[in-house]
């Protein structure tokens, strides 16, 4: 059963549909050599139930996004609202109360659980921290309830998580997310460090899961094909900066901007066949260093559409209609280049 | 094969380098003068700790002037000393005098201080020095050694002496050393300086704890590094045995090594020389120190201690810029 | 309501029993010596008065320097009488009560007080990390123990002043082991999950900072003994320590060493009893880090095991098609990893071949065995894993150890996965490129260097001749590659085995090195096999694909009718299950249940548990291999065309 194509969710600041709104948002840090400019003026919204993806490179700030959501880091400008209160700036008991609505789960399913605790510790420790509840058979039930729903067995709490596979860890971790049932969880590379045909496992966790509870996902990773088939939308970051965003399928099928056709051609396709028909764009050059970010274009040194304007000029989001937003002064171009429409012919000759 | 697009008015501009290459010149310059800052703020502390220990925590005249003196002979013992000031007067004094390197007259030998320094402290360096260099040229190869059989026999005697060495109380590793070889064998002397043969026995007790030590260090280290994924991609290369341990490894191994030898050589001048002097008579501020005491000679005590921190502090320094020497990925903080 | 598969259950096999730390010790004998002294010690601390023979004070000048009793002395004196007549048995028990408990003492508060600091300065950072840190670092700097004796001396050598004294000595070494531990445990995940879950300061500490410390510290503390057990006899030595008539071995050494061309036995016998305590000491905590450290742990052991076993590795007798023309055959690889807790067969009777210049992938999951063989066709595995059995050819010649030495890195050459950690940080990259061709071309290492910038030029490296000298840190990932492509080309390889060269690098990167991989491939003729878990990559640019599952090939064909018509159920269910770039699906199709992890063996095929087409041949007998003109397979149940 196919879903059917993505809605765009509305973008009006004031609807009761708009879980978190972030404005302007800078994030720096810093360094011996200088500032390193991590995330550059980035503003996007989560509606609820809602998957937004953020994809990038390392050096984009897609990570450091994730984590100054859930106020991890402390914004240097711009503000972050959650159900429509402001909580750029919160601290101490009002910071801790947010950590019941906004979760995360970590990459490495190796190193993010204290080996030296059970199963039944984790994944009660969140709602033993916030009181919401005291040691005993309730709370043994509690953890038992959210161990099933992760797809684990109940006396997976007894155990020590060296006993478990990285794909079980992660449902160890997602269950310890889910304790105190929040409304927003940004996964960050959560299926990256996990083996190929259990990614699958763990997407259709996290599907299922936000289908059940109306969860809302930040949903950070660098591996195109799962994010094709986790979120509702995506936004591309390149440097600090959201370069293109729109509804998934518009983004892959008909992406606007230089870095994102380059994303696109740079993700290898499991089909001999279309992969070595496809047209590509291949970058020159590294991915940039953000300590010393140049002027216009963030992107400008490696684009192959470059032109005087990019080097003096940062082209804003602008919105091409049905919610996709480009940041590229030569958009139009992009979107008439082969490269741009090699994913969106049906693919041949699947099992 | 892949078609490459490559639409555009201008090629892309060369890929800048990923991080910036480590910097010299003016940052390196702040670096000197901030450790040199901390050196000398380790210093007062050493003089201001002395003169606490000396004056305030303690009574040296009633100590000098004995059980049996009277209160005047007390008053006048503490007057010589000038004990008898209110503190804040006799602390600039003492600050006064050391900043000008003045250390004053030594009340057991009745001479200046600097002079018994200038005198002792030579011998003192020469016997670290050599014992460091025993410790070295013995504690490396065994460390290397060791490391490229893990396990085996000699891996395990090695380890064994190397224990051994740090674990045996110098004096007492001094005093059999004496019996053995100078009583019992007659072939080196007891005690003394002289020719070469004075110098054999005590830098071998002052260097056999850092010889142990260096080598349980080299030893373990190499071991993690020829356990590293660079060495392995260096024996996939194709690079032979020999090569690969003495010009990759061992370059990685010197690193944390060098840090371990400025420690012994620090703990061996500030610290164990004291002890292997005193056992073996040998002329050197150590032995110095120790008569002073134990006679309570204030002055010349503080004049060891303070030229001792000094010397500590430079050779901190000294090592500080030869680490980063051999590694320039240190950041200068 | 519930969602997805339950993990399947796999069989395990039966293991060594895990090796407990008591029963650790005892196989270490040096250890266990030290402990049993420790022990002996401590029973000789506690219980001392009633253990000691004679008073230890009592002094009696009919027995002066009485010889012991194996040199011609009386019982009443076992290890003969000092210069006071004293016995020298019962001093040197009363020597180590007054030994430990200054040791145990000092240990207590240095360490309370330098993890309590430790854990403030690591953990909250900031002014305080500043402060405490500089207070360590200057008292670090400070002559040692020249003021020690200062401050015993002037201030008097009681046994409150010793220990305190020792004490603040000891603080810093605790504090800063914790400080960098602490410093290195925020960084970790679990860490930072704790405090984003939102648990308060005391929690962190007590439940997920503290029980990752107390080894390394308690490793510590005993090295600590050590040092203060010598620091206070050397004290009493020079006699400002322990006082008359306290009994205290360096005591009894200073006392006594006058007169030593008379009587040895007042010196040796306390300084044998400190020599056993320190050795003692460090025996124990020599044995405590490695115990501590699982690597070292397994890597002692397997070398341990490795002595006891049969030889094992390439052998040459009865080689199987020698003089084909293909450029590598390697028959039936076997590699076994011998661990504490049981044997592993991490790659089993794999067989294969590669032709000249064409491209070859290997295509796996985890515990698949895949980067095992790619290290064990040259012949890099080491303990605890061994290649216990392999035929292999090369051009045709029947392949030995030695001659596969010769081969590496020149003919055949390798690049891995993690550009951050495969070059060497203090070696300019220059010569990490050059020394290839000095060793195999016998070049001079200046016209090995031209050469080299050539090579930086060829894999795409900008300024290459000014790049010669940098070092790799200097570098990002996708040139550090680069510069491990160009290393391992350089002797122009007639074979180039890449295991997962692109799995860290970002995308757009990946492209550009996988480019130049084929590029070169083209112009140089090099044969590539190209070990990944990368279904893309591999559809990209492979010309045949290898299959590994659970230690073994299940599958080899070409690539297009590798993936149009997979004849292994693993196989089908796999491309299945791949996340899709070009389309997406609701839910999608996935393969129940775990591969296999590297202690699971079991009968029959390895797939057979999350195999939906299983049968009980398939759970019982391992799969025969089927070749046709496609290739091969083992499976009993292959998809069939329709």
């Amino acid at each position: 059963m196919t879903r059917s194509v993505q809605q765009p969710i509305t973008k009006d600041v004031t609807s009761p549909q708009e879980l978190v709104v972030v404005d302007d948002l800078h994030v720096r840090f810093p360094v011996s050599q200088g500032v390193v400019h991590a995330v550059r003026g980035v503003s996007f919204t989560i509606g609820r139930g809602e998957t937004v993806a953020l994809v990038g490179e390392s050096g984009s700030g897609k990570s450091t996004t994730g984590f100054a959501l859930i106020r991890r880091y402390t914004p240097a400008e711009g503000t972050i609202s959650f159900e429509g209160r402001d909580i750029t700036g919160v601290k101490g008991r009002e910071l801790r109360r947010l950590r019941s609505d906004m979760q995360l789960v970590f990459q490495d399913p190796y190193a993010s659980l204290n080996p030296r605790m059970r199963v039944r510790d984790l994944v009660a420790e969140p709602l033993l921290v916030h009181g919401r509840a005291k040691p005993g058979p309730a709370l043994d039930a509690e953890v038992g309830d959210l161990l099933e729903m992760c797809g684990l067995p109940r006396d997976a709490a007894q155990r020590h998580p060296n006993a478990f596979s990285g794909g079980e860890r992660q449902r160890i971790a997602i269950a310890r997310a889910l304790a105190l049932r929040p409304k927003l969880l940004v996964a960050d590379e959560v299926v990256s460090a996990l083996d190929v045909s259990i990614k699958a496992q763990i997407i259709n966790l996290l599907v299922e899961l936000q289908r059940t509870h109306g969860l809302a996902y930040l949903f950070i990773s660098h591996d195109l094909a799962v994010v094709r088939n986790v979120a509702h939308r995506v936004m591309i970051m390149y440097a600090g900066r959201i370069v293109e965003t729109g509804p998934t399928g518009s983004i892959f099928t008909a992406p606007r901007h230089p870095y994102s056709v380059a994303l696109l051609s740079a993700a290898p396709v499991a089909d001999p066949v279309a992969e070595r028909a496809r047209e590509r764009v291949v970058l020159t050059g590294d991915v940039p260093s953000v300590l010393d970010p140049p002027a216009g274009c963030p992107f400008h040194s490696r684009c192959p559409l470059v032109v005087d304007r990019c080097r003096v000029e940062a082209p804003p989001l602008a919105d091409r209609g049905d919610g996709h937003l480009t940041a590229c002064w030569r958009a139009d171009e992009v979107a008439a280049l082969p490269a741009a429409h090699t994913l969106d012919r049906a693919p041949e000759g699947h099992p | 094969m892949s078609v490459i697009d490559q639409v555009g008015t201008e090629p892309a501009a060369p890929a800048p380098p990923g991080r910036p290459a480590a910097k010299r010149g003016h940052p390196f310059g702040r670096y000197v003068l901030r450790r040199l800052g901390s050196g000398v703020l380790v210093i007062v502390l050493v003089a201001v700790t002395v003169f606490v220990v000396t004056r305030v925590a303690s009574d040296p005249a009633r100590t000098l002037a004995g059980p049996e003196a009277t209160q005047e002979q007390y008053e006048a013992v503490r007057a010589s000393l000038g004990l008898d000031q209110p503190l804040l007067t006799q602390f600039v004094d003492y600050v006064r005098d050391l900043a000008a390197l003045d250390f004053g007259i030594s009340y057991w030998q009745n001479v200046p201080v600097s002079g018994l320094i200038a005198t002792f402290l030579p011998n003192t360096v020469l016997l670290v020095v050599v014992a460091i260099l025993f410790a070295v040229l013995a504690g490396i190869p065994l460390g290397i050694a060791a490391a490229l059989r893990p396990g085996s026999n000699a891996d395990q005697a090695t380890a064994a002496f190397a224990l051994l060495g740090l674990s045996l109380p110098q004096f007492w590793l001094g005093a059999m050393l004496i019996l053995l070889f100078a009583v019992t064998l007659g072939w080196l002397p007891t005690s003394g300086q002289g020719g070469i043969e004075h110098i054999i026995l005590p830098a071998i007790t002052l260097g056999l704890p850092s010889m142990g030590r260096i080598a349980q260090i080299t030893r373990t280290t190499m071991i993690d590094e020829l356990a590293s994924q660079h060495i392995l991609v260096a024996r996939a290369k194709g690079l032979g045995g020999g090569y690969v341990v003495f010009r990759h490894a061992l370059r990685n191994v010197m690193v944390p090594v060098t840090t371990i030898i400025s420690f012994e050589t620090v703990y061996a001048l500030a610290g164990y020389s004291v002890i292997v002097e005193t056992v073996f008579a040998w002329p050197g501020v150590g032995a110095l120190a120790i008569q002073a005491i134990q006679r309570q000679d204030l002055t010349l005590v503080q004049g060891i201690v303070f030229v001792i921190a000094v010397v500590v502090v430079l050779w901190n320094l000294l090592t500080d810029l030869v680490y980063r020497a051999i590694d320039p990925r240190i950041e200068l903080r | 309501m519930t969602a997805t598969e339950s993990p399947v259950a796999t069989t395990a096999v039966p293991r060594r029993p895990a090796t407990g730390w008591w029963r650790s010790l005892r196989q270490d004998r040096m250890a266990f010596g030290g402990a049993v002294i420790l022990g002996v010690l401590a029973v000789l601390a506690i219980f001392g008065p009633l253990l000691e023979p004679d008073d230890p004070n009592a002094t009696d000048l009919f027995a002066r320097y009485a010889p012991p009793v194996f040199a011609g002395g009386t019982w009443e004196h076992v290890l003969g009488a000092d210069g006071l007549g004293r016995d020298v048995l019962s001093r040197v028990v009363a020597g180590a009560q007054m030994t430990l408990f200054i040791g145990v003492s000092v240990v207590i508060i240095s360490g309370v007080v330098g993890v309590a600091l430790g854990l403030l300065a690591g953990y909250h950072g900031g002014w305080v990390d500043t402060v405490i840190m500089r207070v360590a670092d200057a008292q670090l700097a400070f002559p040692g123990l020249l003021l020690v004796l200062l401050v015993v001396a002037f201030v008097g050598p009681s046994v409150g002043v010793i220990i305190g004294v020792l004490s603040l000595y000891g603080w810093m070494i605790h504090a800063r082991l914790v400080r960098s531990m602490v410093l290195q445990l925020r960084q970790t995940p679990a860490v930072q999950s704790a405090e984003l879950v939102g648990c308060p300061l005391p929690r962190i500490l007590v439940r997920h900072l503290l029980p990752n410390l107390y080894a390394p510290l308690l490793a510590q503390a005993i090295l600590e003994l050590a040092r203060v057990v010598l620091a206070e006899a050397s004290l009493s030595y020079l006699g400002l320590g322990l006082q008359p008539p306290h009994a205290s071995w360096g005591l009894m050494i200073a006392e006594n060493q006058g007169a030593v061309r008379q009587a040895w036995w007042p010196i040796v016998f306390p300084g044998v009893a400190l020599a056993l305590t320190v050795l003692a000491v460090n025996l124990v905590a020599n044995w405590l880090r490695v115990q501590t450290d699982p690597q070292q742990r397994e890597r002692r052991f397997a070398r341990r095991l490795f002595r006891t076993l049969p030889a094992a590795g390439l052998s040459t007798t009865s080689t199987v098609r020698v003089g084909g023309k293909n450029l590598l055959e390697v028959e039936d690889l076997d590699v076994r990893f011998h661990t504490m807790t049981g044997e592993v067969d991490a790659v089993r009777h794999a067989s294969f071949s590669i032709a000249p210049g064409e491209t070859v992938a290997i295509v796996g999951e985890s515990g698949s065995g895949k980067s095992t063989t790619g290290l064990a066709l040259m012949d890099l595995i080491g303990p605890p894993g061994r290649v216990e059995h392999a035929r292999m050819t090369w051009r045709g010649e029947p392949l030995t150890a030695e001659r596969l030495r010769t081969l590496r890195g020149n003919e055949i050459g390798m690049v891995f996965q993690d550009p951050m950690t495969s070059l060497n940080p203090l070696v300019p990259i220059g010569r990490q490129v050059a020394e290839v061709l000095v060793k195999h071309k016998g070049m001079p290492m200046k016209d090995a260097l031209d050469r080299a910038a050539e090579l930086f030029a060829m894999v795409g490296i900008p300024s290459p001749r000014e790049r010669l000298r940098q070092l790799p840190h200097e570098l990002s990932g996708g040139l550090r590659q680069r510069v491990l492509i160009a290393a391992a080309l350089a002797p122009e390889p007639a074979l180039l085995i890449a295991d997962e060269p692109t799995t860290a690098l970002d995308a757009t990167i990946q492209a550009q090195i996988l480019d130049l991989v084929t590029d070169l491939q083209e112009r140089l003729g090099v044969a590539l096999l190209l070990i990944t878990h990368d279904l893309g990559v591999v559809a990209r640019i492979s010309d045949r694909v290898i299959v590994m599952y659970g230690g073994r090939i299940v599958e080899e064909a070409g690539t297009f009718d590798l993936f149009a018509r997979p004849r292994h159920r693993y196989t089908e269910a796999l491309l299945r299950a791949v996340p899709r770039l070009e389309d997406h699906r609701g839910r999608l199709p996935t393969i129940p249940g775990y591969p296999p992890g590297r202690r699971d063996v079991l009968p029959g095929c390895a797939f057979a548990p999350r195999c939906a087409h299983a049968t009980e041949t398939c759970r019982t007998d391992v799969p025969e291999t089927t070749t046709d003109a496609l290739g091969r397979f083992a499976c009993w149940h292959p998809r069939e065309e329709q």
